[in-house]
């Protein structure tokens, strides 16, 4: 019976041309921003690969020199988009996209794509999910609106429940053909359209599946929630007038407002220090150009470390104290930079708990989680490319130090040692591993839908002919 | 309907309209917006002039350091102080210019910045000048959460740009299509009043009471958020006159929909999707279209011309070097001193060399970068909501060109201290070499640190900022003006039957 009611609604909701348009006018404004996004995405990670694949033979084919030279020389680490990052690029476009993991520098990563981005070009981003999450409320109001609006002028909301269907039914049937009608317009044809396009570009694998099935269950539960609260708002308030006012100012609320006012909250309550006072505090802890009174201090650490008490009797002592102040700047980088990075994440997290306040937010961070595109994933790939840098830099500085060099002596090497460091390979994360920064939004997201629900049963006990 | 009759009309709905509770309530709102929005940008700006005075401390430090290693390193050798590298060495005019030239470019904010966060939150307000980089600083940045530049700041420019419009058309809808809504419309249609004049005037009574309301609010708003405002009057009456020719805009919308005399839903629904178009639709569109005819040049390739470059420069590092002395007549009969040189007295040949052949490829960049902000300012144009967003911007100094300007000053400052170094460093090169075995700790080849001029950005004049506010603002007037005459001429009769 249900299902014969929302197919009739269906029908009548397709009739409306205003309501109907607005609907595809959004879906291709959703399917618009997602084949740009998409194909930008393309060009700048086969740019990547390419440039990654150049810079691995500058790093095997440098020739002969100092290891520490190379551990200099280095190479640019770059991040490939994730892969739904075309549904939601999350923070993509305000992260750098490259590194230079150089000796003695945990470099910041630079080229934000939208670094340079014109006015038009930072106002005109809209990704899919930020339509949805931001648009998707006003037109699912209007829709559930119209539902209702239309019965209630028409007098057919009165003999519907005059001609014995239950209440319930009734209710259900037009949340269900809000759900539907949103679903299978804003959210079916980008979800199918991205499938086929990382099937086709070979990036559909097990968990990037999962993902996806993910990502359209939140926006699924999200429109679910918007569907429950637009067809018992428009059922509950007193006339037409109210309904479309508190529909409308609950949008304004939920999706323009509140998103931006607890991002500044957030900022207000967790401040972060400046990038500048960051990078100054690093630069007095661990000076990449140490001063003459810092050698000697590293030279009687070394002494004691290789236990003698002329430095004629290490080795290299150079490269001892090269290894020596690259390993006290791994300690100084993961107590300020990681500290910095914690108070990033623990930022998110108390956003992602804003979501109790509006289920735009609980959709925002549970998407971005669940695409893979939030700071706690790139945050991922920054650990990972700082692992290969100390990896490497650790590897030359030992080839070094396993040679005895004084004075104007110089060890070098070539690329039998260039080449036993393994080639730079971030592995995506599973789905799952960073979602700890979002758990409030998924929580606040299945309380918004509960509530939605109860709306929805309360509205339909109080129906009456 | 004559003059007199016409004001007796509005003077009542002006009078009905102020006892609307949803007037107040939209106002009330909208007012606490505006305060937030200023508040939140000013603490931004606050945190990031913090930063600024840090950073200039931090550079009065190191200069002080330096002085003072400068002066220890004039000291003779001894047992546990012996000679210095050249690149801890300040006395070495080399390793100064390395190592001890670093200075900030700072950018400060205008008194009026809370006005809009514009490219504060995203473009660098300091960036480190050192002589050896190319092209004047690091393609650097202040990190800010990527979650919250990705959102977008709730600042006053967001709030008089996409809320103040959401509160008018919320306003118009619901006090312009009462009568409809109520059935009460066949008894106004029965009255003396043109369906023109009665819109016009219902119309007119609600920006008679927002707009006073909402320009006080958004003085009252930067007041909040430490504006000066006195000091900064010019500036802001441009602003308010933008906001007030912002509502007269949204006004003129609300004339064409209200013109046909629907019901809230239908005027809503209106409403929202001109505002929708105007706000995301069309800078949508216009940003895919812009990338699609002029696709950025690739950050990521630019990295890859860099290390080639980097690599065929040093592959031919001495070829290079004895071109470029053999140019010069001080340095030409020096040449067989080309391996001997320091790494900081090569950078200061290799350098101009590397900047000489990424050239090209930094042009596209910088070329694609201005000719998107023009396309920007054009489209302003086009899109009201861009383009005061940008005339905001514009007068709270935190516009993309004042951030050009600030490059541009910074690179120019740059080569201002090459000016003043580089001389130094290359006529090191004739000089005899040092011994072997000198007696101070340091090299002593230059006296004293430099005392190096600082960055001072040089600001464009109030007037022309004011101007190019003042020429959009006249010409969404003009659109404005167009819009309520269309808008007008369309009402020709009561449509009393939907």
């Amino acid at each position: 019976m249900i299902w014969r009611l929302t197919h009739l609604e269906l029908a009548i909701l397709r009739r409306d041309r205003r309501a109907w348009g607005a609907l595809l006018a959004l879906a291709s404004l959703i399917l618009l921003s997602f084949l740009a996004i998409a194909t930008q995405n393309v060009r700048s990670d086969a740019d990547k690969q390419a440039v990654a694949a150049a810079e691995r033979a500058r790093w095997v084919g440098q020739g002969e020199k100092d290891p520490h030279s190379a551990a200099h020389y280095s190479i640019f680490a770059f991040k490939p988009s994730p892969a739904l990052a075309a549904l939601d690029p999350g923070s993509e476009s305000f992260v750098g996209q490259t590194v230079w993991l150089e000796a003695h520098h945990q470099n910041d990563m630079l080229y934000r794509p939208q670094q340079n981005a014109s006015l038009l070009q930072r106002i005109g981003f809209a990704a899919p999910a930020a339509l949805i999450t931001g648009f998707a409320p006003l037109i699912i109001f209007l829709i559930a609106f119209t539902l209702v609006a239309q019965d209630r002028e028409r007098g057919t909301m009165r003999v519907a429940l005059g001609a014995a269907i239950h209440p319930r039914m009734i209710v259900g049937a037009k949340a269900l053909t809000v759900w539907c009608a949103s679903t299978g317009l804003l959210l079916l044809p980008v979800t199918a359209g991205s499938l086929l396009w990382l099937g086709l570009g070979g990036r559909l694998d097990g968990d990037t599946a999962l993902r996806m099935i993910c990502w359209a269950l939140v926006m699924a539960s999200y429109f679910a929630f918007l569907a429950a609260v637009g067809i018992a708002v428009s059922l509950r308030m007193a006339n037409a007038r109210l309904a479309l006012t508190a529909l409308f100012g609950l949008w304004i609320f939920f999706a323009l407002a509140l998103p931006r006012v607890a991002s500044g909250m957030v900022d207000a309550a967790r401040p972060l220090p400046s990038s500048q006072s960051v990078r100054q505090e690093i630069a007095e802890a661990a000076p990449a150009f140490w001063s003459d009174e810092q050698n000697a201090r590293n030279r009687a650490k070394l002494l004691a470390r290789y236990g003698v008490t002329r430095v004629e009797d290490i080795p290299n002592p150079r490269m001892a104290e090269l290894d020596l102040v690259e390993r006290h700047s791994h300690e100084v980088f993961d107590r300020i930079l990681g500290g910095f990075y914690g108070r990033v994440a623990a930022q998110d997290r108390l956003f992602a708990a804003f979501g109790f306040l509006s289920p735009t937010i609980a959709a925002q961070a549970a998407s971005a989680s669940v695409a893979g595109s939030d700071f706690s994933h790139h945050r991922d790939f920054i650990d990972s490319a700082e692992r290969y840098r100390r990896d490497l830099v650790n590897r030359m500085n030992a080839d070094g130090m396993g040679h005895r060099a004084h004075g104007t002596e110089r060890h070098t090497n070539d690329d039998k040692l260039w080449s036993q460091v393994p080639e730079f390979a971030y592995p995506t994360p599973p789905l799952g591993r960073f979602a700890g920064t979002a758990l409030p939004a998924f929580m606040a997201l299945l309380a918004w839908l509960a509530i939605g629900g109860l709306l929805l049963i309360t509205a339909a006990r109080r129906l009456r002919p | 309907m004559n003059t007199a009759a016409f004001r007796s009309l509005f003077a009542w709905e002006w009078r009905q309209t102020g006892r609307s509770p949803l007037l107040w309530a939209v106002m009330l709102i909208l007012a606490a917006s505006f305060v937030w929005g200023a508040y939140n940008t000013a603490t931004l700006h606050g945190s990031q002039t913090a930063a600024l005075e840090r950073a200039r401390a931090a550079d009065a430090a190191f200069d002080a350091l330096t002085r003072e290693k400068a002066r220890a390193y004039r000291e003779p050798v001894r047992e546990g102080a012996g000679r210095v590298a050249y690149w801890q060495d300040p006395t070495n005019v080399a390793g100064y210019s390395e190592y001890f030239v670093k200075k900030s470019a700072l950018k400060p904010h205008l008194p009026l910045s809370p006005l809009a966060a514009g490219v504060s939150d995203l473009a660098p307000s300091r960036l480190e000048i050192k002589l050896n980089t190319p092209f004047g600083f690091v393609d650097t940045y202040d990190f800010e959460n990527p979650r919250g530049l990705a959102l977008g700041r709730f600042d006053l420019a967001f709030a008089i740009v996409f809320l103040l419009p959401v509160g008018l058309l919320l306003l118009f809808a619901l006090l312009g299509t009462f009568e409809r809504d109520r059935d009460m419309l066949r008894l106004v249609a029965a009255q003396s009043a043109s369906p023109r004049h009665w819109i016009a005037a219902r119309v007119a009574a609600i920006l008679a009471w927002s707009a006073p309301v909402v320009l006080i609010s958004v003085v009252v708003a930067l007041g909040v958020a430490g504006a000066s405002i006195a000091a900064d009057a010019a500036p802001l009456s441009a602003a308010l006159l933008l906001t007030l020719t912002y509502m007269t805009f949204w006004t003129g919308i609300a004339l064409v929909v209200l013109g046909a005399q629907p019901g809230a839903g239908p005027a809503l629904g209106s409403f929202a999707a001109i505002w929708a178009a105007l706000t995301i639709g069309l800078p949508l569109a216009g940003s895919a279209l812009t990338s699609l005819v002029d696709p950025a040049p690739s950050a990521i390739r630019y990295v890859d011309a860099q290390r080639a470059v980097s690599d065929d420069i040093q592959s031919r590092r001495d070829e290079i070097i004895t071109d470029a002395m053999r140019a010069r007549p001080d340095l030409r009969s020096y040449t067989d001193r080309v391996t001997m040189l320091d790494h900081a007295t090569r950078l200061s040949f290799l350098v101009p060399e590397t900047e000489r052949q990424l050239t090209p490829l930094k042009r596209d960049i910088e070329g694609h970068r201005r000719r998107q902000e023009k396309v920007a300012r054009l489209a302003g144009f086009v899109i009201p909501p861009l383009g005061i967003e940008s005339a905001l911007a514009t007068l709270a100094g935190t516009d993309p060109g004042r951030q050009r300007s600030f490059e541009d000053q910074a690179r120019k400052y740059q080569h201002h201290l090459h000016a003043i170094v580089r001389p130094l460093v290359q006529h090191e090169i004739t000089q005899p070499a040092p011994p072997d075995e000198r007696a101070t700790r340091g090299r002593l080849n230059l006296a004293q640190p430099l005392a190096l001029p600082e960055f001072a950005m040089a600001e464009r004049p109030v007037a022309e900022r004011i101007g190019d506010a003042l020429l959009f603002a006249a010409w969404l007037a003009l659109v404005a003006g167009a819009i309520m005459a269309l808008g007008l001429a369309r009402i020709r009769e009561w449509r009393v039957a939907q």
